[in-house]
């Protein structure tokens, strides 16, 4: 098997791994099932590989004590303990956040910003909580009669919370394109060259384009693209969309190349690939704050190599390539 | 590629770096213990880290890397308190030995980290699949959802599982 096919292979059988560990997890599972099972697995050592490693942590879950697994890992998260830790994870100073917390009617402008790399988590002064995803900037601006946010580069989360003054100020988030209005969310705005994404999670957001009256409602579990005439078409909007708000990037099938230019957002420098292995279809979770350990992996997994001619320039490019 | 930083920069950014990260710590943590030993668990890492990541802001990377210890310091104890909880609802003669502690709560905290990069759903379905023992057809019973769209959210929590170390 050339190189090429090898790897496109390996990534279907990782598919292949998780389609069958579904069927055979139903709860309905006949003998047939397990005989074809095993044809799977005899196939090739990486077929059986992938399958003991999944085994592997399933049967770690299946030995633990019921009573303490299902205490332990089945736990709730109330809202309020997520709050209070992302409150103790703030980037500002501590006097600073004293200090409006106290007064939140004062106008409050602020600007945060990350570098390539970098995240970030500040809790507002109603409570509500920014994530700054990496090379973002934004302008924090409450004041009397809103609560605003200018999002001028980069990515953001935001987990809303209602206003602590009353009568209650409306939020908004506004970038170059237009502005997204969230009634009581969790949502993501992110800004591109010449348009901006929002994609909901929970509740819903009201999107309006900067030249336009018409508003698109976007609810939870959709994302529409809007730029200063128009928003574009409605597609889904996956939990994943957001996981790198835990540092993973989740790839379904997705172009190597696509890959390495989501990882490029999170390091100075370019991060490029050659044309050959651009098309290469990877599975997996990658670790987007720590991009090297990324490369890493897909070095294991697919015939490339990789080049750093500096810190500031890699190139990933076939095997064996000089 | 060479992985392991060079040992002598980190004893730069350790005498540089230390006592601010270590001082930052104690303003996020409230314990100075923990803030300590997550300040030189920070460094650990860094030595067994890539060396040509954040070097020239390494007060940006030094934080990243605490808050991820200080996330898995708290998994840890939500992990412990949720053990204690469910052990105290046993006979006495049903309590685990020390070793058999250690050994559940090094379990638990693989597992948990592996989970946590699931989605509320997706997670307690997958739990109701794997602890609880239901079918896929219970579970769409008793969240009121599809058996397709349970079995969508199995796979994303298989997926996990394959890439779980």
């Amino acid at each position: 098997m050339t190189p090429n096919l090898k790897q496109a292979t390996d990534s279907i059988i990782f598919e292949e791994a998780a389609d069958w560990l579904v069927r055979l997890n139903s709860g309905k599972t006949t003998p047939a099932d397990w005989d074809a099972l095993s044809a799977w697995r005899t196939q090739s050592l990486v077929h059986e590989r992938a399958w003991q490693n999944a085994e592997s942590f399933l049967g770690a879950m299946r030995g633990l004590p019921a009573d303490i697994a299902r205490g332990a890992l089945g736990r709730e998260q109330s809202r309020r303990q997520v709050l209070v830790k992302l409150a103790l994870l703030l980037a500002a100073g501590p006097v600073a956040w004293a200090t409006y917390r106290a007064r939140p009617w004062e106008v409050l402008q602020a600007d945060y910003r990350t570098a390539a790399g970098e995240q970030r988590n500040v809790e507002l002064a109603d409570g509500s909580i920014l994530v700054l995803n990496t090379a973002s900037r934004v302008e924090v601006a409450f004041d009397a009669t809103q609560r605003a946010i200018y999002l001028q580069a980069g990515e953001i989360l935001i987990e809303t919370a209602s206003d602590n003054v009353s009568p209650p100020r409306p939020f908004v988030v506004r970038t170059a394109d237009g502005e997204a209005r969230p009634l009581g969310t969790r949502f993501t705005v992110r800004r591109y060259d010449g348009y901006s994404r929002v994609a909901v999670f929970e509740g819903a957001v009201e999107v309006t384009p900067a030249e336009s009256k018409a508003p698109l409602r976007l609810a939870a579990g959709e994302q529409a693209g809007f730029t200063t005439t128009a928003t574009g078409p409605v597609s889904p909007a996956v939990e994943v969309d957001a996981s790198w708000r835990d540092g993973m990037l989740i790839a379904r099938h997705m172009r190597l190349a696509d890959l390495l230019a989501e990882l490029e957002r999170y390091r100075p420098g370019l991060l490029r690939c050659d044309p050959e292995v651009a098309d290469l279809r990877v599975s997996g979770a990658f670790p987007v704050l720590d991009s090297e350990r990324s490369l890493a992996l897909l070095q294991q997994t697919f015939p490339i190599q990789i080049e750093t001619f500096s810190r500031y320039w890699v190139r990933v490019r076939p095997r064996g390539v000089t | 590629m060479e992985n392991i930083v060079d040992q002598q920069e980190v004893g730069e950014l350790y005498s540089q770096h230390h006592g601010w990260l270590r001082n930052w710590l104690r303003g996020k943590l409230g314990c100075p213990d923990t803030a300590a030993d997550i300040a030189q668990d920070t460094f650990v890492r860094l030595m067994a880290g890539s060396r040509n990541v954040g070097f020239d802001r390494p007060r940006a990377y030094l934080t990243t890397i605490a808050r991820n210890l200080v996330v898995d310091h708290w998994r840890r104890m939500e992990l412990e308190k949720a053990y204690l909880a469910a052990v105290a609802l046993r006979d006495e003669a049903e309590v685990p030995s020390e070793e058999e502690r250690l050994l559940i709560l090094e379990s638990l905290m693989r597992i948990d980290a592996a989970l946590a990069a699931l989605p509320k759903a997706t997670r307690k379905i997958f739990l109701l699949s794997q602890l609880d023992g239901l079918t896929y057809a219970a579970i769409a019973t008793q969240l009121k959802m599809s058996e397709i769209t349970v079995k969508r959210h199995m796979r994303k929590a298989f997926v996990v599982c394959l890439q779980a170390q």
